[in-house]
């Protein structure tokens, strides 16, 4: 069993060394490839059937705005409500605390057995790890959740999480792990989920959950899925247990509509996901159908923390549906492993330090271009590229040295005559570097050694070769002859 | 409102200062762009459900009657709705009933073919089906079984989504409230979708109509 480190399972400082092994692997940037440039393209097709989009999301962001700036009283009447209808509410500091609890609720049950349906806040606080210290035995029912924990992995994606594997690695884990025939046909494979998973359905007396939406008017609940894993996980069972953050909560019943538009066009593309469930308490009579009691666990885990300013709040309108994963160029060439997160791509650089800690995951914030796609297909409108440069400020060296690096960019660039003369100090320098013999190497090497930043450059790419004359020259010349390569 | 809640909104209350929150924006008013059973059946086939559409009762049972001997169906569990009473008794053997005093055993109910039930609302946009857990014992005979057969009146058809939140929020909200749109689907590896992976593979619709519906 690897170390418990819940939310950074990974050392997130290292993102550079994961990253630099990312890039390297064939098989997973092909498999990031195909999903990305899938997801983003069925997205697409899906705004395209909706023209009030925009109306959507700044309805959205505006409930959102609201509703985190109150959020002491959204809280308070979907606590108080939710209790009315019989669902007990247990609140969580921090991850320690939610999974304390979690485990004793189920150990009161007696069961052993817990069957669980996809939840990131899950993930986030380590629960199966727990769990399974406690001597219980967590079932993972989704399937890319039930490939990662047969192949003892993290998420790799928010909606889609074992989707850097391709159907050859799930087909030969399958073989290894649960001792059947090899196939490759990702049918086949379903349904041997089916099959496996049935049997331990059969026998769960408890039903883990995530939660999309919280809705304080009725003191209701929303769970979305596709599978219906979810809705076996809180039908089957006698008790139905469901963790989510404080941040989910929305005012009324009728908001559910505009996220609803939202959140599976960002995710997957569809108009509807093929199930939502709304929970407003467990049976009402011994009697009838589903669980006898429901217990919600609020998790803070360093969420309240960031309510202080408005930018920051701005995260905290995040609902998961990982749409600026598929459209980031850092998230499409390293996947989500890279960044040590459960939660990656632009809004886990920016949530992980919050939920981490900044030391743990000061680096993250970096692993961004800037290039502000994530913000314009967020459904929230939240503005990634200002949240990403904010932590960069509040950031350890990265801030400084950027700033450094930037101010001194700036006072060259503003004169003239010095951007001239170092510009060709510069370029004649790194023609040295392409001479062939030892010169060109040595010069590479003092080079490399004299400014740190050029020499991660240089690791994973070959500076090309230098032209015979520069870009003022030929300026000079009137750009009009051809300039055949150096 | 215990010790731990109490900590939690004190905290958020720290936090946010004395923050003026911006105005909560009324409700959305969306016009629905069509409505009715055309665009119902047209969104439900789009996401791989079948659907039947019939103009009484009678007709709708001789469709399930098709539909049992294509498919080879040999069990079939349905809920306690009393609209279906008199098609379980018409069907026999093939159809058991699922009632609070007779409840179909777990183990039984898993091996199953198929589960038949009504729904409380249909939604036309896009072509889902509301399940209210107060209204028949719906929840595992339409989850279950791999093949699933859902009646529907066209009277109970709503427009689209918000119409249904704001009949529910009338109405008041059952403990369970089940959207259904399609059978069960699965992308999660190299994102090929596949269907039937825990809930029903097939999702069959009779919608009974207006014309000739001689009611309940």
């Amino acid at each position: 069993m690897k170390p418990t480190d819940p939310i950074v399972d990974l050392d997130a400082r290292s993102f550079g060394q994961h990253s630099r092994e990312a890039l390297t692997n064939d098989s997973l940037r092909g498999a990031l490839d195909l999903v990305t440039t899938e997801f983003a393209h069925r997205r697409e097709k899906a705004l395209s059937l909706a023209p009030d989009w925009e109306i959507w999301r700044e309805q959205a962001r505006a409930i959102k705005a609201h509703t985190l700036a109150s959020l002491d009283t959204y809280l308070a009447q979907f606590m108080e409500r939710a209790e009315a209808n019989g669902i007990t509410v247990h609140v969580a500091r921090d991850r320690k605390e939610a999974c304390a609890l979690m485990a004793e609720i189920i150990q009161q049950t007696q069961a052993s057995t817990v069957v669980k349906s996809k939840s990131m806040v899950t993930e986030e606080i380590g629960l199966n790890e727990h769990l399974i210290a406690q001597g219980l035995e967590p079932v993972e029912t989704d399937l890319g959740e039930w490939i990662i924990q047969l192949a003892g992995e993290k998420p790799s994606h928010i909606i889609a999480p074992a989707i850097h594997r391709t159907r050859e690695d799930v087909g030969h884990l399958f073989h290894t792990e649960l001792g059947i025939p090899e196939t490759h046909d990702v049918e086949e494979l379903t349904a041997v989920a089916r099959r496996f998973l049935r049997a331990r359905f059969a026998e769960a007396e408890v039903g883990v959950s995530g939660v999309n939406f919280l809705v304080a008017e009725t003191g209701s609940f929303l769970v979305l899925e596709n599978e219906g894993n979810a809705r076996l996980c809180t039908s089957l069972p006698k008790v139905h247990v469901a963790i989510t953050g404080i941040e989910k909560v929305i005012p009324r019943l009728a908001d559910l509509d505009v996220f609803l538009r939202l959140l599976p066009r960002s995710g997957t593309g569809q108009a509807m996901t093929t199930y939502q469930t709304l929970f407003t308490g467990p049976k009402p009579d011994p009697s009838a159908e589903g669980p006898e009691a429901i217990h919600l666990v609020l998790l803070d885990n360093g969420r309240s923390n960031q309510l202080s300013t408005p930018l920051e709040r701005e995260a905290l309108a995040c609902i998961r549906c990982g749409a600026c994963l598929n459209v980031c160029p850092v998230y499409k060439q390293v996947g989500g492993h890279a960044y040590g997160s459960v939660y990656p791509g632009p809004i886990g650089a920016v949530i992980t330090p919050a939920l981490a800690g900044q030391d743990r995951a000061g680096n993250l914030p970096h692993a961004s271009s800037l290039c502000g796609a994530c913000r314009d297909v967020c459904p929230v409108k939240i503005n990634l590229p200002e949240l990403l440069l904010d932590l960069r400020e509040k950031g350890d060296e990265g801030g400084r040295s950027e700033a450094w690096g930037f101010g001194g960019w700036s006072r060259v660039a503003s004169r003239p005559r010095l951007n001239s003369v170092l510009g060709q100090l510069l370029t004649r320098t790194l023609r040295l570097t392409q001479s062939p013999g030892t010169v060109g190497r040595c010069v590479g090497k003092l080079l490399s050694l004299l400014v740190p930043p050029l020499r991660t450059w240089q690791a994973g790419r070959v500076l090309p070769p230098m032209p015979g004359r520069s870009f003022r020259q030929l300026w000079r010349a009137g750009l009009d002859r051809e300039e055949p390569p150096a | 409102m215990s010790t731990s809640q109490h900590k939690l909104l004190e905290r958020i209350r720290d936090r946010l200062g004395g923050t003026r929150a911006p105005e909560l924006p009324p409700v959305l008013c969306t016009t629905p762009q069509a409505q009715g059973a055309e665009t119902f059946c047209a969104a439900l086939e789009s996401v791989a459900g079948q659907i039947h559409r019939v103009t009484s009762p009678k007709d709708g049972l001789l469709v399930l009657r098709g539909l049992i001997a294509e498919r080879g169906w040999n069990s079939m569990a349905c809920s306690d709705s009393e609209f279906l009473r008199g098609w379980c008794e018409v069907l026999g053997s093939t159809c058991r009933s699922d009632s609070a005093d007779n409840p179909i055993p777990r183990e039984e109910l898993l091996n199953m073919d198929a589960g038949l039930c009504t729904a409380q609302l249909g939604i036309a946009d896009t072509g889902s089906l509301a399940l209210c857990s107060e209204a028949e014992r719906h929840r595992l005979v339409s989850l279950v079984p791999p093949a699933s057969v859902i009646v529907l009146f066209e009277r109970d058809l709503v427009p689209d989504f918000a119409a249904a939140l704001q009949r529910f929020g009338e109405e008041g909200l059952p403990t369970t409230l089940s959207f259904i749109t399609g059978p069960s689907r699965t992308g999660d590896i190299e994102l090929t979708l596949t269907v039937g992976v825990h809930g029903p593979g097939s999702v069959d619709v009779i919608l009974i109509g207006e014309v000739g519906d001689p009611g309940e």
